[in-house]
């Protein structure tokens, strides 16, 4: 038998097709992180080792779901290649924190990393549309999370229209699955009102999606306003945080963001009373106030009436006093002849007739002289 | 009691030029007559409305009161 001899180049070639033949492309790597480096902003470099061993691992920074450090546990998917080149190691398509230490490790530094850069200030929270006529509803239809989600709302707020986008909520896939859909949910061109984002509750694993750099960016940068929802009341993920709104559960999430239409019909009906109230004591108020206007008219008007008859009272008593008979109650008399009135002596002759008045009869007398008058006369 | 058409406004000019022409002093005696009786008639036309209007003025307020 002839002794097989490769050139480098083939002796690559072939140890790499006896890679893919033998991992089926991609192999599965748990252990603790070394030598962890990024260059130009672009390219991860780290080993995976434990106490025997360490394999080269190289990845581009897209696929971290968080700021992972030395030292930490993580589970790499990738493909084992021989480079020719450099050498061996593992193209890494997705790395995830793994065992309880590492996980809490991760959460903290992306906390902290994001914190920093504001992704959770209040300032940044908005206000959701109250109630939503368009929500994006962002988890896996096969879910509980899903089923409680709808039959809450649906229960509450029929009229709410869904733009559905299932994705898978946990496992390798989740994390891209959901920032996709996020952020499709929030660049269309006509987007919905709210975007919801909504699993069950789960370990630990199960919710590393939603502490993944990329889902907690999406909804940081959604466009329209975000609610999350996960189940569970524990520690509250890093998406919950860059959410506009959080939710303890999906059903949670349904009472939230819409009112119960059958509260909502007792609150108008309730309202509809109070105005119906508030319009009766109106209406009386104003007319206890043009009553009151009245009563002031009325009294003022009395008292020009009541000034008047004083005015005609005085006037009586004025109009009184220039009565001719009173005048000739104080002895003044008045002489007619032939029915005219003698104004002066020179009127009348010796042996007129003359009619003199007096208060209270007429006395008939004859002229027998006259004069006129001198200054006795007149003071007499 | 004056008539439904009685004209306050006129009753009173005609009150007032009566008194101006009494208190003028040259009064002519039997005209003085005639005229202190139309002031009589006067006055009491003007009395009979103002206590007239008074009445209806206080009738009109208790029934307003009472929500009439």
């Amino acid at each position: 038998m002839e002794e097989l001899v490769f050139s480098p180049s083939d002796f690559v070639a072939i140890t790499n097709q006896t890679l893919e033949f033998a991992y089926g492309g991609i192999a599965r790597i748990e252990g603790e992180l070394a030598y962890f480096r990024v260059s130009k902003n672009k390219w991860v470099y780290f080993d995976i080792k434990d106490e025997f061993a360490k394999v080269s691992c190289f990845g581009s920074v897209y696929m971290l779901p968080s700021p992972l450090e030395d030292g930490m546990m993580v589970k790499i998917t990738g493909q084992p290649r021989l480079h020719p080149q450099f050498g061996f190691s593992v193209t890494v398509q997705s790395i995830q924190s793994s065992g309880e230490g590492s996980i809490k490790k991760a959460f903290d530094l992306l906390k902290t990393k994001l914190t920093a850069e504001g992704l959770f200030d209040d300032a940044r929270k908005r206000r959701l549309p109250y109630p939503p006529q368009r929500i994006a509803l962002v988890t896996s239809v096969e879910s509980a999370a899903y089923a409680d989600f709808m039959k809450i709302l649906s229960a509450r707020w029929p009229f709410v229209k869904i733009d559905m986008y299932d994705v898978q909520v946990q496992g390798e896939p989740a994390p891209e699955q959901l920032a996709a859909a996020i952020s499709d949910a929030s660049q269309q061109g006509n987007p919905a009102d709210i975007v919801v984002v909504t699993r069950g509750g789960g370990s630990a694993d199960d919710l590393a999606a939603f502490n993944d750099e990329r889902v907690v960016r999406a909804i940081a940068a959604s466009r329209i306003p975000t609610l999350v929802a996960i189940g569970h009341e524990i520690d509250e993920s890093l998406s919950e945080l860059a959410a506009d709104m959080r939710a303890s559960t999906p059903s949670n999430a349904a009472e939230l963001i819409a009112p119960d239409r059958l509260t909502e019909l007792a609150s108008i009906r309730q309202s509809g009373k109070r105005l119906q109230a508030a319009a009766i004591h109106l209406v009386a108020n104003e007319v206890q106030a043009i009553h009151h206007q009245q009563s002031l008219i009325a009294a003022r008007l009395l008292h020009a009436v009541d000034r008047a008859a004083q005015d005609i009272h005085a006037i009586k008593s004025l109009v009184a006093a220039y009565n001719p008979k009173t005048i000739l109650g104080r002895g003044y008399a008045l002489i007619h002849k032939n029915g005219s009135l003698v104004r002066s002596a020179t009127a009348v002759a010796v042996g007129d007739i003359l009619d003199i008045q007096v208060q209270d009869g007429v006395v008939n007398a004859q002229v027998t002289g006259t004069r006129k008058a001198n200054k006795e006369d007149m003071y007499a | 009691m004056p008539k439904n058409n009685f004209d306050y406004k006129a009753a009173r000019v005609e009150l007032d030029e009566l008194l101006t022409w009494f208190e003028g002093g040259d009064v002519a005696v039997d005209e003085a007559i005639a005229k202190y009786q139309r002031a009589e008639v006067l006055v009491r036309e003007l009395e009979s409305y103002l206590s007239e209007t008074h009445a209806k003025i206080e009738l009109l307020t208790k029934k307003a009161q009472k929500g009439e």
